[in-house]
């Protein structure tokens, strides 16, 4: 170990070298480094413009979209509105429609909220769903604003007998076939696809009735369990969240972050008895923004320890859904997959607790568990039962 | 903010984007990251952007860098200052002489009077010794990497580095007492 005892010796000696420039040199090379900070910071300054810019245009766009599927108010109705039983039969061509359009009405201090067939519009095919309070009729809509696009579906087959459109809501969930897109709305607890919409009055409608309320295979579902004990199960499968975050630090251990991330969630509801049940497999995929503070808790080489919170924006693309039941141990999947793309945006806090590992000095690998308050309805309501999502991030970060 | 304020304090001024306070860490740590930068490096307009490039690099990275005490913003400085010498050795192409030595390998003594030798000499020492044993003496003894480390960094075998550091040790150890002998 001698001369080890001398080489660290003259290791702590040369630690109090002080070989320094001449002025001159001094001068010149601070002169260089601060010319080059500068145009570091410049260059940081560009590429996170450069990067939040589209950012931010995602963002504009997906509200834009969201605005655009929101449902209108109510539109006022006149009282001497005729009633009637059902929606004409032929369409009329938009252009038409709008030209046989009777002119505005002056508002009528109490609109019938009640027996009016709404109308949401979108840029591509008017929604239209029944009123779930309203009485067994509707009216036909005072204005139609946009097109309407007929989409041909699958029948379900047996157990669930063939479904159509009713022009006759009724109370309780029920499942229909609805001839166009249709778009849902947070308060009436809706789930639709394109061309069949599920319904239910109240937000604990699955544990009453998971799948369609008045089919005639919930009545035998009913009939078969009759007297026996029914439960529901609702299994969430780990939801996953896939993608590229953009960190801009605002202090040594605090951080400011966003990105895009791919997003899914999947639940099945199954309900009835051992031996006769019914289930519901709910899958949605979407794109989520998060904007969230990190703070770093503990860091030892490239491997780093992190809290994090903040708020999240989803748009949903697509969302899938699959009807199956069981009759004494015989599986059988009901429907096929029926895709929507229509959903609103969705809003949730979040927080999570992380583990980074650095790859190259400002890109770290990231694998986040964390839970999710949503703080809006879903398009699928077998999620709005459980308010609190737990869910795993994954994916690169990149940081300023 | 006066002069003799502590590191931890300076950083929170940097931080902030003082100018000023970026100048008198610049100041404060020049001299002894240039004496570094030397060890590695001899050609003075090398080591002027070396150590340009180095303070660039660290305006630009403390933000992440996290103080834990006195000495570890000069540990860190000195990392990133070593990382940039060997970047420029890279970047010209250069690869680790392997100075070899035929003549028999005497038994190596401790050198005496390591501490009373003045550090410039010390510092002048160093600078003299063959480039491959200098690069691989410094990175090894003086900026604490291991063998494996030096190897990857210098794209030679653990082995190489081990006997360029034993040759160098012994070269300097001679120079040394040689010093001390002639100053007696």
């Amino acid at each position: 170990m001698r001369d080890r005892d001398w080489t660290e010796r003259l290791r702590d000696r040369l630690e109090e070298v002080d070989d320094r420039p001449t002025p001159e040199e001094s001068e010149a090379i601070w002169a260089g480094v601060v010319r080059g900070v500068r145009q570091e910071r410049r260059r940081r300054r560009a590429l996170l413009a450069w990067i939040l810019l589209p950012t931010s245009i995602a963002a504009a766009l997906l509200v834009a979209l969201w605005w655009l599927h929101s449902p209108e108010e109510p539109l006022p109705i006149p009282a001497d509105t005729p009633i009637v039983a059902e929606v004409a039969e032929e369409p009329i061509p938009v252009d038409k429609k709008r030209e046989a359009a009777p002119p505005p009405e002056p508002p009528t201090p109490q609109p019938i909220r009640r027996s009016v067939t709404r109308i949401w519009t979108t840029p591509l095919v008017a929604l239209r769903m029944p009123t779930l309070e309203a009485p067994a009729r509707s009216i036909t809509p005072p204005v139609l604003k946009t097109r309407e696009k007929q989409v041909s579906l699958p029948e379900l087959v047996y157990p669930f007998p063939p479904l159509e459109e009713s022009d006759q809501p009724r109370h309780g969930s029920r499942l229909g076939l609805s001839l166009l897109a249709a778009n849902g709305t947070a308060s009436s607890r809706s789930y639709q696809g394109i061309g069949v919409h599920y319904s239910a009055p109240e937000p604990t409608c699955l544990m009453d009735s998971p799948t369609t309320g008045d089919s005639e295979a919930e009545e035998r579902m009913r009939m078969f369990n009759q007297g026996t004990e029914t439960e529901m199960t609702i299994r969430h499968s780990p939801a996953l969240q896939l993608g590229l975050r953009l960190s801009y630090r605002l202090a040594p251990r605090l951080s400011l972050e966003t990105g895009l991330l791919y997003s899914r969630r999947a639940v099945e509801v199954r309900h009835g008895s051992e031996q006769y049940y019914t289930t519901d497999g709910y899958t949605q995929h979407g794109v989520a923004i998060p904007l969230a503070l990190q703070l770093d808790l503990w860091e030892y080489r490239g491997l780093s320890l992190y809290g994090t919170g903040g708020v999240q924006l989803e748009k949903s693309l697509s969302s899938s859904r699959t009807r199956g039941y069981s009759l004494r141990g015989e599986q059988v999947t009901e429907s096929p997959a029926l895709e929507t793309s229509t959903a609103p945006l969705e809003w949730g806090a979040r927080l999570g607790l992380g583990l980074r590992y650095r790859i190259t000095p400002h890109s770290e690998l990231f694998v986040e568990p964390g839970v999710t308050r949503r703080l809006t309805d879903s398009r699928l309501p077998a999620l709005d039962r459980d308010r609190y999502l737990l869910d795993t991030a994954l994916g690169l970060t990149y940081t300023f | 903010m006066p002069w003799d304020v502590d590191d931890e304090t300076l950083l929170d001024h940097v931080r902030s984007g003082d100018e000023r306070a970026m100048r008198r860490l610049y100041d404060r740590y020049v001299g002894f990251l240039r004496g570094t930068c030397r060890r590695y490096i001899t050609d003075e307009d090398e080591v002027k952007d070396v150590l340009q490039e180095s303070f660039i690099k660290i305006f630009g990275a403390l933000d992440r860098f996290s103080y834990r005490g006195p000495g570890s913003l000069r540990a860190w400085m000195k990392q990133i200052v070593v990382h940039q010498a060997l970047n420029a050795l890279r970047a010209r192409k250069w690869t680790c002489p392997i100075e070899e030595e035929t003549l028999p390998e005497p038994a190596e003594e401790e050198p005496e009077g390591v501490e009373t030798v003045p550090l410039e000499v010390i510092q002048g020492m160093i600078e003299r010794l063959p480039e491959g044993y200098r690069v691989v003496f410094s990175l090894y003894a003086l900026d604490g990497l291991s063998h494996r480390q030096v190897a990857e960094a210098l794209g030679i075998t653990e082995g190489t580095s081990a006997s360029q550091y034993a040759r160098a040790r012994r070269r300097l150890a001679e120079m040394i007492k040689e010093y001390t002998s002639h100053e007696r």
